[in-house]
């Protein structure tokens, strides 16, 4: 059900030269998500909705630092790091989204400052016959693409005030800390398996 | 009345942050929205008394400071002891009285009424043998025409009837009561000192709950100073945390690139939750602080300014004088000194003279009776010369008499002299269990100082230790060594620490003036800079 709200708004980015509003954006993506997965649409189409929402690299570069430290940290196996982050995160999300079915979103409204916005919602749903609520906000990014075309992308998502973008940094600087690029290559891969076993 | 348990529990759930830049405590409350109805609902650090009246938060500059001992001479002016001291007046009164008992009581009476009519003629028998005998004819003014001694007679002759005026006087001189006069005196001198220890057994009393209050309330100032360090510590850890990992809800849009990655962001979040129970707990030390200090207030009554607070910043332990003695010593104090001891004596000697009391009852009152009165009716011949005239109307009379009073209800006199030796015997096994009992109080009272002051020297020591903790921890923190999580767990025991000294110091001082209450006499005595 998390995983719902937190990547369910998966959609061909909003093509525009000049920033959309964010939250129609997510909302959009949100909205085509639901009528895939409602429409038994097949797992390649999903996840093309969902990569277009989410952008994968900056967030694996994120937990590493960011742009100028990552490299440093995960050298020479960043491509395979973030690889694996991506399919870790997708696998989530899917695996997460057809458990889901009595989910309601709202959207609660979105700041922005200059290029970034945060989008707020409020996920409800039921659990153990009582109703709970999630509050879930989406930071996007306002991206230009090479074609010159710009589109919203969620590049952290914070729940109940926790931030996914903070939490992974410290997990994966601690892991780096012990056990270096091998070792957090290694846990990704394991976490990977344990998902596929499941499945 | 503020108790230590209560301030234990007041912060024995955990101080969670360290002191070493304590921020300067705020001067002043912040202005509050206009929508907050008290300033209550402001943090609890910044909270300001609202006028010297208000017993809670930071007190007006302007009050007045007292030191205990001047508190405890306002105490000793409240009401309650001055109501003791009324009675011990009213019982020295009773005493006075009993010590004139022997001094006669004269007893007047005297009625003014209508008289009756009566005039006397002397008139000469002749019997024949030429002397004759005199005689006197006495009636009522129209010759007999009606007879005075009849009711239609009396009120036939009222309108010439006159006025009839007589006074007496009598009374008793005692010559003996056979001890009944010295034993009620000495019943009410035993009844004058038992008031005096009643008014010493107030005062005490009140003594002992001032010290407890005035330890109380610097306990209460203690916790409060400490939560203060505390929130300081908590402050610039969170401004250190926010800036390594961020400020938390509102930094959404910052550059992961910037702050530390090592910096759990769980850390902010912790001293977050240390800040909400460090103001819990800081409003909690405020209420007992307001408890305390209406508490004084309420002891030290009308005549102590308005609103005062205590001269003294810091709980010291106070100190004794003449050094600790063994416990024997302070037990045969408490037999001398303790107004509850010297009560249960009095009592012994007050039974035992209203014994004597009842057996002197079965004897009589001896003494010399004296009567004096005076009677006149104007209308009545006074000149009534014959021996045979009882002259009801006009006299004078005085005599004296020796009598006695002997009243002959010796059954009731005998189940009374038996319920007095019965009281006599009580009140004796009630002398007994009071030295007992007090021995009891001298050795718990005893007993708890000496812990306490264990208690306070062991921790002394343990607030140095874990002192050591906490700069070990900065310290490793200031080299991206160590977490929050340890960091807070050594300020939460240095804290804990300190508060357990100051409560030891509390219990200390507090088993100090329970002492003092049980020999019946202060054994301690303030030290510290405000001390006298």
């Amino acid at each position: 059900m998390l995983a719902l709200a937190l990547f369910g708004a998966a959609s061909t980015a909003q093509a525009a030269d000049s920033p959309a509003s964010a939250l129609e954006a997510f909302k959009s993506s949100h909205q085509s998500v639901v009528g895939l997965v409602h429409d038994k649409a097949s797992s390649e189409k999903i996840e093309a909705e969902v990569d277009a929402l989410l952008d994968y690299q900056w967030i694996a570069r994120a937990a590493l630092g960011g742009e100028r430290r990552y490299a440093k940290k995960c050298d020479p196996r960043c491509p395979e790091y973030e690889a694996l982050l991506a399919q870790l995160i997708r696998e989530n999300y899917l695996k997460r989204i057809r458990q889901a079915d009595s989910g309601t979103v709202e959207y609660l409204g979105e700041e922005v400052r200059k290029d970034k916005a945060k989008v707020d919602t409020r996920v409800t749903f039921e659990k153990d016959g009582e109703k709970q609520t999630l509050e879930i906000s989406y930071v996007m990014h306002w991206v230009t693409g090479e074609d010159g075309k710009g589109q919203w992308v969620a590049r952290n998502i914070i729940t109940d005030g926790v931030s996914l973008s903070k939490t992974y940094r410290y997990e994966f600087g601690k892991i780096l800390r012990d056990e270096g690029i091998d070792g957090l290559i290694s846990r990704l891969q394991t976490k990977l398996a344990d998902i596929a076993k499941a499945d | 009345m503020l108790r230590a348990s209560s301030l234990c529990v007041l912060l024995g759930a955990g101080l969670l942050s360290p002191v070493v830049d304590a921020a300067p405590p705020p001067v002043a409350a912040p202005s509050a929205p206009e929508d907050t109805p008290t300033p209550r609902r402001a943090s609890a650090f910044d909270a300001v008394a609202d006028g010297r009246l208000d017993p809670y938060g930071r007190r007006p500059a302007d009050v007045s400071r007292l030191g205990l001992d001047q508190i405890v001479r306002y105490a000793l002016e409240n009401p309650a002891v001055k109501s003791a001291d009324e009675q011990v007046t009213a019982m020295r009164a009773q005493l006075r009285k009993a010590q004139f008992a022997w001094v006669p009581v004269i007893e007047t009476s005297a009625t003014l009424s209508p008289g009756v009519n009566i005039r006397c003629d002397d008139v000469n028998l002749d019997d024949g043998s030429g002397d004759g005998f005199d005689f006197q004819y006495c009636r009522s003014r129209d010759d007999n025409s009606f007879d005075v001694n009849t009711i239609d007679g009396y009120f036939a002759q009222l309108a010439d009837a006159g006025v009839r005026f007589e006074f007496r006087a009598d009374m008793v001189i005692p010559i003996t009561t056979f001890g009944k006069i010295r034993n009620t005196r000495k019943l009410a001198e035993v009844g004058v000192a038992l008031k005096e220890l009643e008014k010493g057994q107030v005062e005490q009393e009140t003594v002992l709950r001032v010290q407890q209050a005035y330890a109380a309330l610097l306990l209460a100032r203690d916790t409060v100073g400490i939560l203060r360090e505390a929130k300081g510590i908590v402050d610039k850890a969170q401004r250190r945390i926010e800036a390594e990992v961020g400020g938390g809800d509102d930094d959404w849009d910052a550059d992961p690139s910037e702050g530390d990655s090592l910096r759990d962001p769980d850390d902010l979040i912790k001293v977050k939750l240390a800040a909400i129970e460090l103001e819990q707990l800081m409003r909690q030390a405020l209420n007992v602080e307001s408890y305390a200090l209406s508490a004084l207030w309420a002891l030290a009554g009308d005549a102590a300014p308005p609103g005062f607070d205590v001269k003294a910043s810091k709980l010291r332990p106070m100190a004794i004088e003449g050094g600790l003695q063994r416990p024997a010593d302070y037990k045969q104090m408490a037999v001398a000194r303790r107004p509850e001891a010297r009560m249960a004596s009095a009592a012994v000697k007050a039974r035992e003279f209203q014994e004597k009391l009842a057996r002197s009852n079965f004897l009589p009152d001896l003494g010399i009776a004296v009567q004096t009165g005076i009677a006149r009716s104007n209308a009545v011949d006074q000149d009534m010369s014959q021996l045979y005239y009882q002259d009801g109307f006009n006299w004078t009379r005085f005599s004296a008499a020796l009598a006695m009073r002997w009243r002959w209800d010796f059954h009731f006199k005998t189940f009374d002299l038996q319920t007095a030796r019965a009281n006599t015997r009580a009140a004796m096994r009630q002398e007994e269990a009071a030295a007992l009992l007090l021995g009891l109080d001298v050795q718990q009272a005893y007993g708890d100082l000496v812990e306490a002051k264990h208690l306070v020297d062991t921790y002394d020591e343990a607030v140095d230790l874990s002192w050591r903790l906490v700069v070990s921890g900065q310290q490793k923190d200031s080299v991206g060594g160590g977490n929050a999580t340890e960091l807070l767990r050594n300020l939460e025991k240095w804290y804990k620490r300190r508060f357990d000294y100051a409560q030891a110091i509390f219990s200390y001082n507090d088993a100090l003036a329970r002492l003092s209450r049980a020999v019946g006499t202060q054994l301690g005595r303030e030290t510290g800079p405000t001390a006298p």
